[in-house]
């Protein structure tokens, strides 16, 4: 009995000594566990070019031109994200050595077209880590704008993001491209398109779900906007 | 039954990890599987077992380089039940129920209260899936083991 206790105490120890000091053997572990993520980061092409092209035509229609922006776009990798519900949180490789700050803005991104979808935004920065909230968690929220009538809604966080506030005669359809307009971010980048739209339980307003076409979990490089300054 | 109940739980404890990666996954959201069985091990295991079930399962569910508060009421509230059953008055198979949905309250009460209050539903699915899943486990291993007593 005695020498079952000592086995279990031993570890215990063992265990807790890898929790502190070698984490990543449990990120491996639970990534072992549910494969099927995208073998590499150029995501999806043609689904990055189909809805950033439809952001670029609203923008068009309703905006006037922009003055462009300098980026540097960092590739992140991976390592873990959030195993509970509600929250929706990945981990990746770059952090504050690499000029990662709070509040910059994170990307599915293809470098060979250029085209790119916001996934999220940077929570916490650790020296060589970063922790990115993604659009999934139910803290995220933002101002966003939809269609090419550039109509103003609240982009609301969870595990179907939902546009909500949008104005009951307002001009927006089905797969219209829902794009930043936020403070927090640059403006007019692409987030998705507009599904099962439907006038909202009190009938004041219009709100619809947000259709990302991209599976958050699939996800093994992303990459970080580190020129961005993070408005305070 | 001369099997080891702790590995047998290990293995449990392996199978719900992998069915809630993969639920998460799939649907965006998922039972607590791991929770579900830490606390019936809570049930059958001792204070010394449950607590390295309860460490190992922070390290396959640690998400960060140092581990947080959530992983931190992964590893506690497991022990507070196993210390605690004997202070509960009813049956096991309602003990382990309300001790479950207990933890799963306490859990996200404390990690995500907005959550809880704006997406209730899910959180009622999550916890009436999780509450159907250690029901069966804890009817399953009593055929096999007697409940722990202190």
């Amino acid at each position: 009995m005695r020498r079952k206790e000592n086995l279990l105490i031993l570890f215990l120890l063992a265990v807790l000594f890898l929790i502190f000091f070698s984490p990543s053997l449990g990120w491996k572990f639970r990534a072992f566990l549910a494969p099927g993520a995208s073998p590499n980061g150029d995501y999806k092409n043609t689904v990055l070019e189909n809805d950033s092209l439809k952001t670029e035509l609203a923008k068009l229609r309703s905006l006037k031109p922009a003055a462009p922006r300098q980026e540097n776009l960092l590739p992140a990798s991976v390592y873990s994200n959030y195993p509970f519900n509600f929250k929706n949180e990945l981990l990746v490789n770059i952090g504050g050595e690499n000029g990662v700050k709070i509040g910059q803005p994170v990307f599915i991104y293809s470098a060979s077209s250029g085209y790119k979808i916001l996934v999220g935004k940077v929570e916490e920065v650790l020296r060589n880590n970063s922790l990115v909230e993604t659009i999934f968690d139910s803290r995220f929220q933002m101002s966003a704008r939809v269609g090419e009538s550039g109509v103003n809604s609240l982009l609301k966080g969870g595990n179907t993001p939902f546009l909500s506030l949008m104005p009951k005669d307002s001009k927006v359809a089905e797969g219209d491209a829902v794009y930043s307009a936020s403070r927090d971010f640059p403006f007019g980048l692409t987030i998705g398109k507009v599904k099962n739209l439907r006038l909202s339980s009190d009938g004041f307003f219009m709100e619809a779900d947000l259709d990302t076409t991209y599976n958050v979990n699939d996800l093994i490089t992303v990459f970080i906007d580190t020129a961005y300054e993070p408005k305070k | 039954m001369k099997t080891n109940k702790l590995i047998i739980f290990f293995l449990i404890l392996l199978i719900a990890l992998f069915l809630q990666v993969n639920w998460r996954v799939a649907a965006g959201w998922s039972p607590e599987f791991v929770v579900g069985v830490l606390i019936v091990s809570a049930f059958y295991l001792n204070l010394l077992e449950v607590a390295a079930l309860s460490v190992a399962s922070a390290f396959f569910l640690g998400w960060r380089p140092v581990p947080n508060f959530e992983i931190l009421l992964l590893i506690f509230l497991p022990l507070f039940i196993a210390y605690f059953k004997k202070y509960f008055p009813w049956r096991n198979d309602v003990n382990v129920l309300i001790s479950l949905l207990f933890s799963i309250s306490v859990f996200y009460s404390l990690t995500n209260f907005g959550a809880l209050v704006s997406d209730f539903r899910i959180f009622s699915f999550i916890a009436a899936a999780t509450a159907f899943f250690v029901f069966l486990m804890f009817h399953a291993l009593n055929r096999l083991y007697e409940t722990h007593q202190h």
